[in-house]
């Protein structure tokens, strides 16, 4: 209800009295409103903040602070001995270079791929045909499966001999191109990289229909009075615009194949040999094959730094893009 | 509202696992890695004997297959890492594998009592004077299989004495167009290439059981002995004289076995562990395959044993020393080595019940001739299999010598950090 | 004149068919590519033991289904394991997103926006850098090898993600509106639960989606911190069927399908909300 210094309850007699009593009452509850108000936005936010504290930071310092021991073993001792692991990392540890080195090139073609076809696909859709909206199941389909599943469909597809891959290939008369795919050390990477780029470029066709949407009408309009052809509206007009949608696919797939372990370590192991040896892979050997979880909490850090080194600028620009 | 509700299943969440842990004995969890047709029964049997000495005990089994035991071993050092530590754990019963994981298990000098097994054999389980499993079975592992019929069709002289014999037997099955020998070490079993490494490294000249004692305890110098060498060149000729099938690299090997049965390849080198596969396809020993020890390995018996441990802080420690005391016994070992097609330790196993090749075996193991060599997955530390399971696999895509010889050695002293 | 124009109908007819043409083509050959793996997988998972041997393009006689009965009788406690897992963190993470999402979208108070941030960069955190002192704080916890254990860890890395999908969902929402109904006396949770809440059921969904698709897809967190079919999700129990010896793969293929059930009819059924999931969590900030 009114509070009682309400113009409508204030009669004239002991006016300023009675207002000044008022003003005070609604001042204290104010205060208690706000004292409450303030509570309760604690209690609101502290289930997120212990847990993300906890789970994220709490542990991101304490695998920080074992990689700066020597801890080894399941009994072993844990003594503080500095950057030594993550100098051993760099200098003396060839498998870690080379498993730094595969992560980058998975990347580089998975990524490198996976967004000029989602481009493509965008486009295609974007042509307005009737069957678009089938389509657009067909490529999201591949990204509702685990990696789980995609690895067990994939190792079916790749086994050399008894492969389905290869069995079409044999079967349509190509038996030439078949390929050792996984089993060889020179194609593992292509391989695995090929059934991310079958898992995402749904993905980053979403993102680049929505950007595609987005272009403005007038824009394109213009275009056609001009004369353009379909191909030159595209060419000339859409994709440049795409810039935005751009970088966050690139991003965001860049973030999560830094980290990719589920699908190769169970199509490939990380072999044959080291050829498909990736940061995640190479962590979980060090750590649960050799048992030195010093070393092994030290290349999860690396990792850590290097996802920062990507996203905190992306953050930063798209903060920028949307203030703008 | 929601807030409390939240929070309420959060805590609620956490307090029931809590009313879980009920102190009883009466429960035993059990994890081992023999998932296969055959391991499975053995081990059923096994578990079909606790419960007739010790009714009343509840056994709970784990079996995790995959990585010939690696996986199940990393999900062990996981739980142990949390403060879980299993009632009781199968591992190999040698110095190297057990060193991995001593600091989590208990001593269990008292149940060993006094097992009758050879001395060399009791020496592998002990480390600092203690033992800390009981083994239950031997799986000899130097063992040659061959499809009996192809051997007899190509007119190939069995057994094979040395390495020459076995490529000049698989020059011989080329040429009648089958793969002479199949390997099977695709995508998580690439630790065979160790084990067949630890064949050759036998039968080469510079090689031999003494070497290979030293090589898995950490003192030999791969970089300059001239048996690693040796042996990479032999398996670079094997490559490329293209004796192996082109999918050792997709096989399992177990489809390697298969091979076999389908009279696609002749030969292949498997713990004794194949014959169980062999004779669930129906095959019999001397008619459809047969058996010989590695060509060069004569009077040599590589082995590693299957052990149950028990581990410190475990949930119901009685129950686990009641299992691993009846493990020691002649009746287990009966219960499941049979099935399993392995060996019993103890010298004073029942013998009748074994078939022809494991009681050619059990004889050369209880021969006193016989030198007894543990193999790679029991003498060196743990990492060795995995490691070298990279690393051949890389050298046997592209045989290259003197590049092999270095990756040999650098892994070497990884593994030995 | 006429010829001329005539000349350019035709010219144009058969050069916009021929684009229609050439879309088509391209659409349907990526079509097989995306769709081929899992024809297989079907085709697989119906085969009898001999049927495999015959080569893996052969279509599959009739309907057999007793590979499906067999890795379901494999993969029936952890399916529901995941179930209840996947279920619980996504209400727990969505709940506790929409609370702080809430918060921090309406309430800017002086580094309500650090705070953000810091929230948000945990869903940046790859799993690898705190898969060591989880396993630890799992044990300390003494909910080790649970599916407490998932799904604690599965909403406590939910919140970021749903944290921005909420805050992002509630700003746009006009100041008037939660004005005016804190001049009537609402208070900060009445505000949510009386204005928030019923307006953020879209957002719910959405949300709700995009975790539970996630989560059930899980494998390295099931992996790491359960053992056993007792506790293992279903991601873990379908690999484990790759294990044993015989490559039963009509059984791992069974699996490895009816483990994927449930997020794909989710994907077919209700695909505008997958993608208003997948797009909001990428595209705005």
């Amino acid at each position: 209800m009114y509070p009682s210094c309400h113009p409508v309850l204030l009669t004239s007699k002991n006016l300023r009295k009675q207002y000044k009593v008022c003003i005070e009452d609604v001042e204290r509850n104010g205060k208690l409103q706000n004292r409450k108000r303030t509570i309760q936005i604690i209690a609101f936010l502290t289930p997120a903040l212990v847990l993300v504290v906890t789970f994220v930071y709490v542990f991101l310092g304490w695998s920080g602070w074992l990689s700066l021991t020597d801890w080894k073993g399941l009994g072993g001792s844990a003594e503080f001995v500095g950057f030594k692991n993550y100098i051993k990392m760099f200098t003396n540890d060839r498998i870690f270079i080379k498993s730094l080195k595969n992560t980058l090139v998975l990347s580089g073609i998975f990524i490198g791929v996976t967004v000029p076809l989602g481009l493509l696909n965008a486009i295609l859709l974007d042509l307005g045909l009737k069957a678009r909206r089938l389509f657009r199941m067909i490529y999201l389909i591949p990204l509702s499966f685990s990696f789980v599943v995609s690895a067990t469909m994939w190792l079916w597809m790749y086994a050399p001999e008894s492969g389905a891959i290869n069995s079409l290939l044999r079967i349509i008369g190509l038996g030439s191109l078949t390929q050792p795919w996984i089993t060889s050390s020179s194609q593992s990477l292509l391989s695995l990289a090929i059934i991310y780029i079958w898992q995402f470029s749904g993905f980053a066709t979403l993102v680049y229909y929505a950007g595609i949407a987005s272009v403005p009408q007038q824009l394109l309009e213009a275009a056609l009075v001009d004369g353009a052809s379909t191909f030159r509206k595209y060419v000339s007009v859409v994709i440049p615009l795409q810039r935005p949608a751009t970088i966050t696919t690139v991003v965001l797939l860049l973030m999560y194949s830094l980290r990719v372990f589920d699908l190769v370590w169970l199509t490939t192991g990380g072999g044959p040999g080291y050829s498909s040896q990736i940061l995640a892979t190479y962590m979980w050997r060090v750590t649960f094959n050799r048992n030195q979880f010093a070393y092994g909490s030290a290349i999860g850090i690396l990792m850590f730094f290097l996802s920062m080194a990507i996203i905190i600028p992306f953050l930063a620009i798209v903060r920028r893009r949307g203030e703008a | 509202m929601f807030r409390k509700l939240a929070l309420v299943l959060v805590v609620l969440a956490m307090l029931i696992p809590a009313m879980n842990v009920v102190a009883n004995d009466n429960e035993l969890t059990v994890y081992h890695w023999w998932t296969a047709g055959g391991e499975k029964e053995a081990i059923d049997a096994v578990f079909d004997l606790y419960h007739t000495v010790y009714p009343g005990i509840a056994l709970v089994e784990n079996p995790t297959s995959g990585g010939g035991g690696g996986i199940m071993r990393a999900q062990i050092k996981t739980m142990i890492m949390a403060g879980n530590a299993p009632d009781t754990f199968q591992l190999t019963y040698g110095s190297g594998m057990l060193a991995s994981f001593v600091d989590a298990l208990e001593p269990i000098d008292d149940i060993w009592g006094n097992i009758p097994v050879p001395a060399k054999i009791k020496e592998m389980g002990t480390i600092d004077g203690h033992q800390y499993g009981i083994p239950l079975n031997i799986m000899r592992n130097n063992c040659l299989w061959y499809n009996k019929k192809l051997v007899d069709k190509i007119g190939i002289e069995m057994p094979l004495r040395s390495l020459e014999d076995f490529f000049a037997a698989c020059e011989k099955a080329k040429a009648a167009g089958y793969a002479p020998y199949a390997i099977g070490a695709g995508a998580g079993q690439e630790f065979w290439y160790a084990h067949i490494f630890e064949q050759f490294l036998l039968a080469v000249p510079n090689g031999g059981p003494a070497y290979l004692e030293k090589l898995y305890s950490g003192e030999a110098d791969p970089a300059n002995d001239p048996a690693i060498r040796e042996v990479l060149e032999a398996w670079k000729y094997l490559k490329e004289s293209g004796y192996v099938n082109t999918d050792y690299g997709a096989l399992t090997w177990d489809q390697a076995g298969d091979l076999l049965i389908s009279d696609r390849a002749v030969f292949c080198q498997m713990g004794d562990w194949m014959k169980g596969h062999l004779t669930c396809a129906g095959w019999k020993p001397g008619v459809d395959f047969g058996y010989q020890p590695s060509p060069g390995t004569d009077g040599m018996f590589t082995l590693h044993l299957d052990c149950f441990v028990l581990p410190k802080g475990a949930p119901h420690p009685t129950a686990a020393r009641k299992w691993l005391s009846l493990l020691g016994t002649k009746e287990a070992e009966t219960a499941f080595c049979p099935i399993k097609g392995a060996t019993p330790p103890r010298l004073d196993a029942f013998t009748d019940m074994y078939d022809e090749v494991s009681q050619d075996i059990l004889a050369a193991f209880r021969n006193p001739n016989t030198i007894i060599v543990e193999s790679a997955w029991a003498a060196p530390p743990e990492a060795w299999l995995g490691a070298y399971g990279s690393m051949l696999s890389g050298f046997f895509e592209h045989p290259n010598v003197d590049q092999g010889v270095k990756d040999f050695a650098e892994t070497y002293s990884i593994v030995f950090e | 004149m006429r010829k001329r124009k005539a000349a350019l109908g035709k010219w144009l007819q058969a050069h916009i068919s021929q684009q229609r043409y050439m879309t088509y083509v391209i659409l349907i050959a990526l079509s097989f590519f995306y769709l081929f793996p899992i024809y297989s997988m079907i085709n697989t998972s119906l085969k009898t033991a001999e049927e495999l041997a015959y080569g893996p393009l052969q279509p599959a006689g009739k309907l057999y289904l007793g590979a499906y009965s067999e890795a379901f009788q494999r993969i029936r406690k952890p399916f529901i394991n995941s179930a209840i897992m996947a279920i619980s963190a996504t209400i727990l993470s969505s709940v506790i997103g929409a609370m702080t999402g809430y918060i921090l979208s309406r309430y800017r108070f002086r580094g309500s926006s650090v705070l953000f941030f810091f929230i948000i960069i945990g869903f940046y955190v790859a799993p690898q850098s705190i898969l060591i002192p989880l396993v630890r704080f799992m044990g300390m916890l003494g909910i080790y090898n649970t599916y407490f254990a998932l799904i604690l860890t599965h909403t406590a890395y939910g919140i970021p993600i749903t944290t921005l999908l909420f805050r992002n969902y509630f700003d746009p929402i006009p100041s008037s509106l939660v004005e005016s109904a804190q001049i009537d006396g609402c208070s900060v949770m009445g505000v949510f639960t009386r204005i928030m809440l019923p307006l953020s059921l879209p957002a719910f969904a959405v949300v709700g989606i995009f975790q539970f698709t996630n989560i059930w897809n899980d494998y390295l967190y099931g992996l790491t911190l359960t053992q056993g079919v007792a506790s293992q999700p279903v991601t873990v129990a379908v690999a484990n069927l790759k294990g044993t010896t015989v490559a039963a793969w009509n059984v791992h293929m069974a699996g490895a399908f009816m483990s994927s059930i449930p997020v794909l009819v989710i994907y077919l059924f209700f695909l505008r909300l997958i993608i208003k999931g997948l797009l909001l969590g990428s595209v705005k900030e």
